[in-house]
């Protein structure tokens, strides 16, 4: 955000990846990949490989931290050291703290913790690959994965990002418009409620543009949403059919 | 018909139903809050799981690991977030990594569980299972149990909490093992007991050996 650079991020209304303005990046949703986890998600969001695990709920521990009202949620995001250009220095930093905390706070508002008190529930999101929109990719994943698990859900999370290129309001940016545009405003949706659990904002919009990108990205959660749905419900047709 | 629903989809617009297991009501309409299958004729409306852990309530029948062994009890291990404590009954005691089945006498708010009548289960196998598949092992009015135990001459143990327990002879363990496998993989599919007497008599599923 905010690198200045010659590059003409829209040309005759079509950006360099050749989308439209409101247009998202090619997205595919897995779950039920992976054996050892109560329940598990794969997804591919344009550039980005994010890969979720849930376990639990398990008892709490350290034990100092368990409520007895409800469970506790863990969610870690963890960007592996391969995931972008210049090697990542492995473990936590300030951002990824940042990124677990809002997300956890998202997760917390859809999961029925008090159902589970003085337990844990544990959401591991490794990025694989990450190409701009990495904690929207994984908080997508993670609610997938969530679900895949068996916990019981208010509603689905699903989250889109949307942002400002060259003084336009587009939708999903891309690596190279995240580092030289002017916005990028991450955004965390439940499909039924409308409530929104999960807000950031870099880089400077007037309250139009705000409202416009907000719109935008509203909008575009509804398609992730029916992506999220048919990824479970694949799970099971396809073992049915065998 | 049954169908898939995920968490937070609508089921029903009806004012009259009840919401059940895996259901909430918000407003006049009533959403899923599991990921499962439905079956909107029923009522009250009810979501059965398609995975998810052991939840402890009163009367379960459950296959327990001794954790913790203690002067008048101990810890059991029964495959769920917290532990059950087995108070000791009489001269009865348990060693620790003995495998029992108990009966979950009380569970409270916190899901701290007590356990009751316990007995030893020994010279078996103990294998685990999703627990949400267990209702479907065991079958209506314990039919497919049943089948399984009568074709291959086992003694079957169930316990709600995903765990069995299989005595008899070495084959004999490892087809009833198998049979139990095919309905934990193809629960949500119809016809399986027919599939598994089928098993049972030839060894042989949907035409495939083994």
């Amino acid at each position: 955000m905010g690198m200045k650079s010659d590059i003409q991020l829209i040309k005759d209304g079509k950006r360099l990846d050749g989308r439209k303005p409101n247009e998202l990046r090619d997205i595919t949703i897995k779950a039920g990949v992976l054996d050892n986890a109560d329940g598990s998600c794969y997804l591919e969001w344009g550039g980005n490989k994010v890969l979720a695990g849930v376990y639990g709920p398990k008892q709490c521990l350290p034990r100092h931290l368990s409520n007895p009202y409800k469970a506790v949620l863990n969610y870690r995001y963890n960007m592996a050291p391969f995931s972008v250009d210049d090697r990542k220095r492995p473990g936590p930093d300030r951002r990824s703290v940042e990124i677990s905390k809002i997300s956890a706070e998202a997760l917390e508002r859809v999961v029925l913790l008090e159902k589970f008190p003085e337990t844990m529930v544990d959401v591991y999101v490794e990025i694989l690959q990450a190409e701009a929109g990495t904690r929207c990719a994984a908080l997508t994943a993670a609610s997938v994965a969530l679900a895949d698990a068996g916990l019981p859900m208010k509603d689905m999370v699903t989250a889109v990002a949307a942002g400002k290129i060259d003084g336009t309001v587009v939708l999903d940016l891309n690596k190279a418009e995240d580092n030289f545009g002017q916005a990028d405003v991450p955004m965390a949706v439940l499909q039924h409620s409308g409530e929104i659990v999960l807000l950031q904002m870099d880089g400077d919009l007037t309250q139009k543009e705000f409202h416009q990108a907000a719109t935008m990205a509203i909008e575009a959660s509804k398609k992730v949403y029916e992506l999220q749905k048919a990824a479970l419900k694949d799970k099971y047709k396809e073992r049915g059919s065998k | 018909m049954r169908e898939i629903v995920i968490p937070g989809e609508r089921i029903s617009k009806a004012e009259g139903n009840k919401a059940g297991f895996g259901a909430i009501r918000r407003g006049s309409s009533i959403f899923a809050t599991i990921f499962g299958l439905v079956d909107k004729a029923k009522e009250p409306i009810e979501v059965v799981p398609l995975n998810g852990s052991y939840v402890p309530h009163t009367g379960d029948h459950v296959i327990g690991i001794v954790e913790d062994a203690r002067e008048r009890g101990c810890f059991v291990d029964i495959n769920s977030a917290h532990s059950g404590y087995l108070a000791y009954f009489r001269e009865q005691s348990f060693k620790k990594g003995e495998v029992i089945m108990a009966e979950v006498s009380s569970v409270n708010e916190i899901d701290k569980v007590d356990l009751d009548f316990a007995k030893p289960l020994y010279d078996g196998k103990l294998i685990e299972v999703e627990p949400v598949k267990i209702p479907r092992i065991i079958g209506r009015k314990a039919s497919m149990i049943g089948t399984i135990s009568k074709g291959t001459g086992c003694k079957i143990f169930v316990g709600r909490n995903g765990r069995i327990f299989i005595k008899g002879k070495d084959d004999a363990i490892y087809r009833a093992e198998k049979a139990i496998r095919i309905i934990e993989r193809e629960a949500h599919t119809s016809g399986l007991t027919d599939k598994i007497k089928k098993f049972l008599e030839t060894g042989e599923i949907d035409g495939n050996e083994k």
